[in-house]
């Protein structure tokens, strides 16, 4: 009797196991997004769900009816399914050992970079001296007098000197720019090539509308980059280029990152199931967004693969002053992660920070498109987007430079920092200063000499414990930039007097080397300028005029003054 | 009938059991030690519950049932002992087991068709901070096979004696191309280690590797390790001497994985360089510039 009991207990089982999708009653009863209403990130929350993203081996169908879940959206190999957030714990335990099954990870909420409140945002301005006049050679829309950030670096230590790299900067190939965001609209200053929505609303990319779905965030952060120029309305967006939007946050502004994945896969060019792919890969993705989870798998594989297609995923650090190594995608792999700064070039008191910065970029009352006109908005959200148009201005120029070569010349042409109090990266991006580095690595850079502290900002404090003030404050370094010379010239070093004429016989040769970088001491640029000739030997020069050297480079670091 | 129940057993327990009725769902407390959940039945479907419990933990999930008690049936599946159902509950123990392990546990209708079906994965507990190494050891691959600390280390004394002007700036560079840990024996002998360390780790994570197997495969790819990491010892000491450098000793340690600071280092964790204080580690004031030093290098 008892093995009769067994044998049918085991064949029960057996059959049921096999038949587990036959009648079963899946929680959560119906919660697929697509097919019981629910679209959006906080909707889900809400009703006590949480999705995981789970990616399975090539090859393997989907796994969802293990757990007894409905599959919310599906690409490649990759599937999210929502469950009830008391069980998903234990789902994710059953999956990892489930086969077929690479991973699984909780798809995060995506948001917006919390914005900066108004009120703290207007103290702030109080004490920050701000010009209306731009230079007059810029563009002529009626809002550029606000676009701080296209000023130079003289005028607004955290300027970026847009205005002159945007002068040089010639368009040999038209850039395909996508925003990765939600709220993007049908701006009459502003063109759209195309988008996707990625959200199921029944919306389209241009989801906003003055009732319903009011979030505006995306054509704020789109119009820095692309506000159509020189029209004689609005603002001036920095490159002329096809923008596309990729809307992956709902009407209100919440998303999951698997949609933000999808976006840069689409992005990248590949056929998400949804929408038309790009007909190649676009240039650059900006993605002023994110969530308080580090970076996840299937998110930084998404972006290896645009990485690896040629694009510049460009991402805000966000706004909760804490380290963004724990924020995504801000913490990823291969992205330029941007904080931001004070019009004078300080850490903002919002922006996230630390070690995964790249650049940190105007961020503090910065004039963007808004719902009605024009707007004043605060944080990182409109950094990323000033690096992307930054990195835009050199690349429609010098289509062939790889994203990793990009990522690092944009680290090297930077300025200075004001005042930080935690690491915010190599320095505030500076147009012209990428344009010299993108130069110097052609081979027809332009000659520098700087302070050797200068370029060597992340570890001045150890070269300071080492090696002493005295021995640094007055160590300057002449960089070549791959200048060539012949077999028998030297880079030739003259100090000439202020005020006189810079010609090789009003200055007395102070070094001279074949070395492409060279150290001197004891410069007075406050007494002597210095400039540059190829000599064979202090009198036996190519020219008789001197290329001068920029005196500002040779200013020495605070802590020499201190 | 003793053969029989042997190779049954392990397999299966079968409980036949008591039924109340369909009276609505249950409610759920947490007690020391075990994992409870909540199912509310539904009859001629068949209820999936996912449950997460610890090896030689009790779980439990609350369901009224619609049949009667003495018509159906518990059946578990591997590592669960005695499943029963009892007060509109089904309970059970997870046994001991080598790595994460997943199963079942179904109460059958009497038509024999499935009338609930709890999903169970079981932690390997005592597994974890095997696991933890695997991770770490995995995750800093690329950083351990380049001996990236030691190389950041190497170009700050390269640095330091470039400004001091004991090198030219060629001399620099020829010296940086000179660091090559790549050419060595210990790099592919590591890189083959961590390699199969990754398979391993991946198989333990999915079932199909025990917890001995994850700490052989650890524990070879450690003994490469500080047998690699001897080159950036050699070349950050025969530097440092050369240059006769304001920089202290950075060559001192053994490049291993400390469980403490959970990272493979040679100076993170190692108490001749800090030590840790409210569980962050500290760097000595001497060494407090190798925390700048072995950042992540953002401009040359």
């Amino acid at each position: 009797m008892m093995l009769r009991t067994i044998t049918l207990a085991l064949t029960c089982l057996a059959t049921s196991l096999a038949h587990a999708s036959e009648g079963v009653m899946r929680y959560p009863a119906n919660h697929g997004a697509d097919s019981n209403g629910i679209t959006t990130a906080s909707e889900a929350r809400d009703a006590g769900m949480i999705s995981l993203v789970i990616t399975r081996r090539k090859g393997v169908t989907s796994v969802a009816d293990k757990v007894g879940a409905l599959v919310s959206r599906e690409w490649g190999n990759h599937e999210v399914i929502q469950v009830p957030a008391d069980q998903a714990e234990a789902i994710r335990a059953l999956l990892a050992v489930t086969d077929g099954v690479t991973s699984v990870e909780k798809d995060s909420v995506v948001t917006p970079p919390e914005p900066t409140s108004v009120t703290a945002m207007e103290k702030d301005l109080e004490t920050q001296t701000v010009s209306s006049s731009s230079s007059g050679s810029g563009p002529n829309d009626p809002e550029y007098d606000n676009q701080f950030w296209w000023r130079q670096t003289s005028t607004y230590a955290g300027a970026s000197g847009v205005e002159d790299a945007w002068a040089l900067s010639e368009q040999s190939e038209r850039l395909s720019i996508v925003v990765i965001d939600g709220g993007f609209d049908n701006h009459e200053d502003f063109t759209w090539k195309g988008g996707i929505s990625l959200i199921g609303d029944g919306r389209g990319y241009l989801s906003y509308d003055e009732s319903n779905c009011s979030g505006y965030h995306g054509q704020s952060v789109a119009s820095i980059i692309g506000a159509t120029q020189n029209n004689g309305i609005g603002m001036a967006g920095m490159v002329e280029a096809d923008f596309y939007g990729a809307r992956a946050l709902a009407c209100d502004s919440s998303g999951h990152m698997s949609d933000v994945s999808r976006a840069i896969l689409w992005a990248a060019g590949e056929d998400i199931g949804k929408g038309q792919p790009l007909n190649e890969a676009a240039d650059i993705v900006n993605l002023s967004l994110g969530a308080d989870t580090a970076c996840t798998p299937s998110l930084q594989s998404a972006i290896n693969k645009a990485n690896d297609q040629g694009v510049m995923v460009v991402a805000s650090a966000g706004n909760n002053s804490k380290d963004a190594q724990d924020y995504s995608p801000a913490g990823c792999d291969h992205v330029v992660t941007v904080g931001a700064v004070t019009l004078q070039g300080d850490q903002t008191a919002f922006s996230n920070h630390g070690e995964t910065l790249d650049v940190s970029a105007f961020g503090q009352k910065v004039r963007v498109q808004g719902p009605d006109g024009h707007r004043w908005m605060s944080g990182t959200s409109f950094s990323a987007p000033i690096t992307s148009g930054i990195i835009g201005l050199i690349r429609q120029d010098i289509p062939q430079l790889d994203p990793a070569t990009l990522h690092s010349l944009l680290l090297q042409g930077t300025t200075r920092f004001g005042q930080t109090t935690e690491p915010m990266g190599a320095g505030i991006p500076n147009g012209p200063d990428f344009q010299e580095e993108v130069a110097s690595l052609l081979g027809n850079g332009t000659p520098s000499l700087h302070h050797a502290m200068a370029v060597r900002n992340a570890r001045q404090g150890a070269f300071f414990d080492h090696l002493g003030k005295s021995g640094l404050c007055r160590l300057f370094e002449f960089n070549a930039n791959a200048q060539e010379r012949e077999d028998a010239e030297k880079f030739t070093i003259f100090e000439v007097t202020a005020g006189d004429p810079m010609t090789v016989d009003n200055g007395e040769a102070i070094k001279a080397s074949r070395q492409q970088r060279f150290l001197l001491r004891n410069l007075q640029p406050t007494d002597y300028r210095y400039g540059l000739q190829l000599c064979e030997n202090n009198a036996s020069c190519r020219n008789n005029e001197l290329i001068e050297m920029d005196p500002r480079q040779l200013a020495a670091p605070d802590r020499c003054s201190s | 009938m003793p053969g029989t129940s042997s190779i049954i057993r392990p397999a299966i327990l079968l409980s036949a059991f008591l039924l109340a009725g369909c009276i609505g769902g249950g409610s759920s407390s947490s007690g020391d030690g075990e994992t409870e959940a909540d199912a509310t039945a539904a009859c001629g479907q068949t209820e999936v519950r996912n449950l997460l419990v610890g090896e030689n933990q009790s779980g439990n999930i609350n369901t009224p049932l619609c049949f009667d008690a003495a018509e159906g049936t518990v059946v578990a599946g591997a590592h669960i002992n005695d499943a029963v159902y009892r007060d509109d509950r089904v309970t059970f123990t997870a046994q001991k087991v080598d790595r994460p392990r997943q199963t079942q546990v179904a109460v059958l209708a009497p038509d024999g068709s499935t009338q609930i079906r709890i999903n169970i994965a079981i932690q390997n507990t005592s597994g974890k901070s095997l696991e933890t190494r695997a991770t770490h050891l995995v995750n800093e691959t690329q950083s351990v096979l380049a001996l990236r600390d030691d190389r950041r280390i190497y170009d700050y004394l390269l640095e330091v004696a470039y400004l001091e002007e004991r090198i030219t700036w060629s001399e620099k560079q020829a010296l940086m191309g000179e660091w090559r840990p790549e050419s060595r024996e210990t790099h592919a002998r590591l890189e083959r280690r961590l390699k199969h360390t990754a398979e391993v780790l991946d198989a333990y994570q999915s079932g199909r590797a025990s917890e001995t197997e994850l700490e052989s495969a650890s524990s070879s790819a450690i003994a490469a390790l500080a047998k690699h990491g001897e080159y950036g010892a050699r070349r950050l000491s025969e530097l440092a001497s050369e240059q006769n450098s304001p920089v202290p000793d950075t060559s001192h340690g053994t490049l291993t994985y400390r469980d403490r600071a959970e990272t493979v280092s040679r100076r993170i964790g190692n108490r001749h360089y800090g030590e840790f204080q409210g569980g962050e580690w500290q760097f000595a004031p001497t060494f407090a510039f190798l925390s700048a030093v072995t950042q992540k290098e953002t401009r040359s």
